[in-house]
This record gives structure tokens, C-alpha cells and sequence, in this order.
């Protein structure tokens, strides 16, 4: 004899059944060529910055405004500016071109809140051209809101790696993580533990501090 | 679950190919009904549900906890998804999903309940806690407790309390829509 609890799943069931929608014709193989022409695509990007980085173009297209260079240009100036992808395991098989993420204006003041338990994952942190502070992680490695003060990232995977673009005209922003500040821009001066590395950004590790 | 150590895919298929593959066809379909029915929107439910298995290969290698690693990325797609875009009206897609679904024989009449309650079972969901929703969904779709603890950060122990909470709730407030209306 089914209990009430019996009862209740199957009359869930029955119920979320009547929401569905035909599953789309997708197999196995076209996510994989996908996957492989997504990635080939980004280390050509990838290839490509260098390149012009090395030819110190790059730093000129930066400079210029209205530059024609898309976005991912300089996207991929700060991501090969930080540690190597190749060289880091928090941000192994992550691209640029696969993230998602948010642009904010700092206004007076602004806060980021890493809500995140896990001590794997971390945040590239550089200060930027323009007026928005950014923050951009792999797409579904986190999530991403934000009121007139705050910006929260939360629901993160561990190993990730979190690129936070903060602009120098900023007048403060402060990242907070597990409940302790790990990075404060307040006008002109930087307060943080980690030294910056030779590019200028910091590396900054997440997640409480080890007991 | 286990996994074969030879490629089981035609010649040259990787070892993770091959794993992914195992993955995909048992994983797929349950991911993307978890999206269609969080988003009532079967064309974003597809995408995401693609993306999330794209986010799975490029990763490179499985999981420790492969089903909780497939809720919780496809949980964040959507969640971002959902924050910057506004919502379409569902008008059109239950009216879709009705043709889809119902015997062609079935009178005007019938269809036009089916809608109905549809709509309401609909609404009933959206108007729930995220959390109560996702638990109901996550354990339709057969995720077991472990599975679905780690994907929402609950505690395990606490889910199959949580759980009967919320499909007791999700069944009276339908029940009684339904027989209101």
C-alpha cells in the first residue's frame, strides 16, 4: 500500500510530466566537433594575440580608440599577461572565448563578494582601461549578480579561475572572499597580500584561509 | 557508474570519447528536461543543455561526480541566461508543446484542458522557492540525494526531508488550482 510520501512523488511526476517538450535531435558526435571547432577557434584567437603582441601592435591597437581589434584582443593581452593557461591547473582547458560573465559600473564604490568555500579556485585581478569593473569566469563555473553597491559571484566550481578587470579611475573596489577582503583598490593605492606578478596583475587564491 | 577503458566508438575514438559518449547518451536527455522544465523554453533548454556537455568535454577528463558536476554547470547556464535576458512570453510554447504531445485525435476541447492545466502546474512551479524547485526537479529526474545535495550545497542528510516538503506543497497547490479552476 503506497504512503502518503509514495503518493506525492508520483503525483509530482505525473504533474512535471505535462511541462515537457520533445528533447532536440543532438547525438553525442556534434557536441564533440562542437567542442573541438570552439577550441580551435580560440588558440588561433589565442595565436594571434601573441603575434601581435610580440610585434608590440597589440599595445598600439589598445591605445587606439575606436580601435578596430575585437574585444577578445584584449582580452587575450591580460589572460597571456597573466600566469599561462598551460601552466596553471585552476584555469586547465578554460579559453576566454568560453567565458561569461559581467560589466558593472564601480560607481563610488563597489564591492565584489566571492561566496566560496572551496580553497581551489582563484581570481586574476588586474586593473584595466575603461570605466567597468569586469568579471568574467568560464561559462557555467559561476554565477554572477549584482545591486547598485555589490556584485556577487557565487556557485563556483572548484579550479576555476575568475578574471576580475578593475578600471584605474575606479575610486574603490574591494573583492571579498569567505568573509575577509583579499584585494582593495581605493584611489590610487592598492592593498592586497599577494604581490603583483612581473605583468602587473595579482593572483589572488580564494576560499577561506587554511585553520 | 563504470566506464569501459577501450573506445567503444568507431576507429580512432579517444578513451574519453568514449566516456563522454557513455555520458552523454545516458545524461543528455535528463539535463535538457531539467532546463525545459526550469525554463519552460525547450529552444534554451537545448542550447544550454549542448553547452553543457561542450563545457564537459573541453574540461578533458570526467568528473568525480559527474551527474552533480552536469546539474550544477547546467544550473549556472541557466541561472545566467535567465538574469540577462527578459522572459518571452509562453504563450506560443505551451501551444507547441500541446501539439507535440497530444494524439492527433484528441477533440478541441480536451487540448484546451490540457493547456489549462498545463498553464497552472506551470505557474504553481514558477511561483515555488528556487531551491523547492530545483529539488523537485532534480529528483524527477531520477538525480539520487547525493547528487542533488552537492549540485544545491545542501546537506545530504537533509534532503529527503526538504524534498517531501516541497513536493508535498508543489502537489496541494496544483491539486487545488486544478479543481478551483
Amino acid at each position: 500500500m503506497p504512503d502518503d510520501t509514495d503518493l506525492d512523488r508520483a503525483a509530482v511526476e505525473r504533474l512535471l510530466r505535462t511541462l515537457d517538450h520533445a528533447p532536440p535531435a543532438v547525438t553525442a558526435a556534434s557536441v564533440i566537433a562542437r567542442a573541438r571547432a570552439r577550441r580551435t577557434g580560440t588558440w588561433r584567437t589565442r595565436a594571434a594575440a601573441a603575434l601581435l603582441l610580440g610585434a608590440g601592435l597589440a599595445g598600439v591597437a589598445w591605445a587606439a580608440p575606436g580601435s578596430p581589434l575585437p574585444r577578445w584582443i584584449s582580452d587575450a593581452r591580460a589572460a597571456l599577461g597573466a600566469r599561462p593557461a598551460a601552466e596553471d591547473p585552476a584555469s586547465a582547458g578554460e579559453t576566454p572565448a568560453d567565458d561569461a560573465g559581467i560589466a558593472v559600473e564601480p560607481g563610488s564604490s563597489l564591492v565584489i563578494e566571492f561566496a566560496i568555500s572551496d580553497t581551489t579556485s582563484v581570481a586574476i585581478t588586474a586593473l584595466v582601461d575603461g570605466s567597468e569593473v569586469l568579471v568574467r569566469a568560464p561559462a557555467g563555473a559561476a554565477t554572477f549578480t549584482s545591486d547598485a553597491r555589490r556584485l556577487i559571484v557565487a556557485d563556483v566550481l572548484p579550479r576555476t579561475t575568475i578574471h576580475v578587470g578593475i578600471p584605474r579611475k575606479a575610486p574603490r573596489v574591494e573583492l571579498r572572499a569567505a568573509g575577509r577582503r583579499v584585494f582593495l583598490k581605493d584611489g590610487a593605492s592598492v592593498v592586497t597580500a599577494v604581490e603583483p606578478m612581473a605583468t602587473g596583475v595579482y593572483r589572488i587564491r580564494l576560499g577561506p584561509l587554511a585553520p | 557508474m563504470s566506464f569501459r577503458n577501450s573506445p567503444s566508438g568507431g576507429e580512432g575514438a579517444s578513451g574519453f570519447d568514449a566516456r563522454f559518449t557513455e555520458l552523454f547518451e545516458v545524461h543528455f536527455v535528463r539535463v535538457f528536461r531539467l532546463l525545459d522544465r526550469s525554463a519552460d523554453d525547450p529552444a534554451l533548454a537545448a542550447d544550454l543543455a549542448q553547452e553543457t556537455f561542450i563545457r564537459l568535454y573541453q574540461r578533458g577528463g570526467v568528473p568525480d561526480a559527474p551527474e552533480a558536476w552536469l546539474i550544477s554547470v547546467a544550473l549556472n547556464l541557466l541561472r545566467n541566461a535567465m538574469t540577462t535576458r527578459s522572459r518571452r512570453r509562453r504563450l506560443l510554447t505551451p501551444a507547441r508543446g500541446a501539439y507535440v504531445h497530444s494524439d492527433a485525435s484528441v477533440a478541441p476541447d480536451d487540448a484546451l484542458l490540457a493547456d489549462e492545466s498545463r498553464g497552472r502546474v506551470r505557474a504553481v512551479l514558477d511561483a515555488m522557492p528556487e531551491r523547492d524547485r530545483q529539488l523537485l526537479l532534480l529528483s524527477a529526474d531520477g538525480y539520487g540525494y547525493r547528487d542533488i545535495a552537492a549540485a544545491l550545497h545542501l546537506n545530504a542528510a537533509s534532503v529527503g526531508t526538504l524534498l517531501a516538503r516541497a513536493r508535498r506543497a508543489f502537489r496541494e497547490r496544483c491539486d487545488g488550482d486544478l479543481h478551483a479552476g
